[in-house]
């Protein structure tokens, strides 16, 4: 069974991702599965994660991440679940970035919170989907330190950001 | 829904793979998207014919042109809207590719990969002839290519795996996604100084 970047993927997955693996680099064919995980680059497993899901893969998605879209959602459930939505496309699409295409979680809970709009999943790396979480979380903090000049006088939506701030 | 990767340019159109020059390769290109913009009643035979003939002009002019943007001027006159028009096009010929390429709307935002083009500078050739950039490349192991027209991306990933495989012995994961027109315009402008 592989693990990758915290990650477990089941017997039969793990079999297909080394088969995907060795076909785009055949001298892997020779590599124990550990070792072979050991030798493989993030972007390349990644990668192959996304072509047997038939998703897309895009190595970096953090900067572009919609603070808005995070601060709808629970940051443990996305860190534990190793996803986070990302940004609009058009009117009714959502596009969700996930680093393990087999977990269901991702569809479930984004649907539950933008039920209205079309998901669309892309996979990148796990370490991008945590950088996006803390962005939030930054984002949301300096908003909570600095209001800025038009911010509200009487606190309200200041204890909005700061309980955001508190659940990431 | 599913964003379309990699294999659709080698098993799709076989016929188009082994064409190994910018001319031929944008023969294909015209050939195949007229074809699906035909099947799916996107144009009429007679649009894609006149528009047909202004794109394969343009590239004798040595300034390229892709068939959607060209059926979509003819479609409508305004340049205002057009980019509406290049999507609905594009949402049709993508969905006769399996899986069909998505928009992802930051696509076209990620650094371009002066390396990967110095190092393959003929698929940098190719990728200005399809107007279909690469947006990015990760250690030649993991490609991403993007335009308005998700059949232009298609057989420029399908060049790419092969002639990367020829160098390395990898064949690289590619990814294709479809880019908004105004994504495209600036991101063509700029990998290839149009």
């Amino acid at each position: 069974m592989i693990q990758f970047d915290g990650i477990s993927f089941s017997e039969p997955i793990s079999r297909r991702i080394m088969a995907e693996l060795v076909r785009h680099n055949p001298t892997y064919s020779d590599l124990a599965p550990n070792e072979l995980i050991d030798q493989v680059s993030r972007f390349s497993f990644m990668s192959a994660l996304a072509k047997l899901s038939g998703l897309a893969f895009f190595p970096r998605v953090a900067e572009f991440s919609e603070s808005d879209l995070l601060r709808s959602c629970n940051a443990a459930v996305l860190a534990r679940g190793f996803f986070t939505p990302l940004c609009r496309e058009g009117q009714d699409t959502l596009v969700v970035a996930v680093a393990n295409p087999w977990s269901e979680l991702p569809e479930a809970y984004v649907a539950l919170l933008f039920p209205d709009l079309e998901i669309v999943r892309i996979v990148t790396l796990a370490s991008e989907i945590t950088r996006s979480i803390e962005a939030a979380a930054c984002h949301t903090a300096i908003r909570v330190a600095e209001p800025g000049p038009h911010a509200p006088h009487n606190g309200s939506a200041m204890r909005r950001e700061r309980s955001g701030y508190v659940a990431f | 829904m599913q964003a379309a990767i990699l294999t659709f340019p080698v098993d799709a159109v076989p016929q188009a793979q082994s064409r190994c020059n910018g001319e031929e390769l944008v023969e294909a290109c015209i050939e195949l998207t007229a074809e699906a913009l035909v099947r799916t009643q996107s144009a009429s035979r007679i649009d894609v014919s006149h528009a047909v003939d202004s794109v394969r002009a343009a590239h004798a002019r040595g300034r390229p042109a892709d068939l959607l943007a060209a059926i979509a001027r003819l479609q409508h006159q305004d340049e205002q809207g057009l980019g509406e028009v290049i999507e609905t096009l594009g949402d049709r010929v993508a969905s006769t590719l399996n899986p069909a390429p998505q928009m992802i709307p930051f696509a076209s935002r990620l650094i371009a990969p002066s390396a990967f083009y110095e190092s393959f500078e003929r698929l940098h050739k190719l990728a200005r002839v399809l107007l279909a950039p690469v947006i990015f490349a990760e250690d030649t192991g993991s490609i991403g290519v993007g335009s308005v027209n998700p059949i232009a991306a298609a057989l420029c990933a399908g060049k790419i795996q092969e002639l990367v495989f020829r160098r390395f012995d990898i064949r690289p994961f590619l990814t294709i996604t479809r880019l908004d027109y105004e994504s495209w315009t600036l991101i063509t402008h700029r990998h290839f100084e149009l």
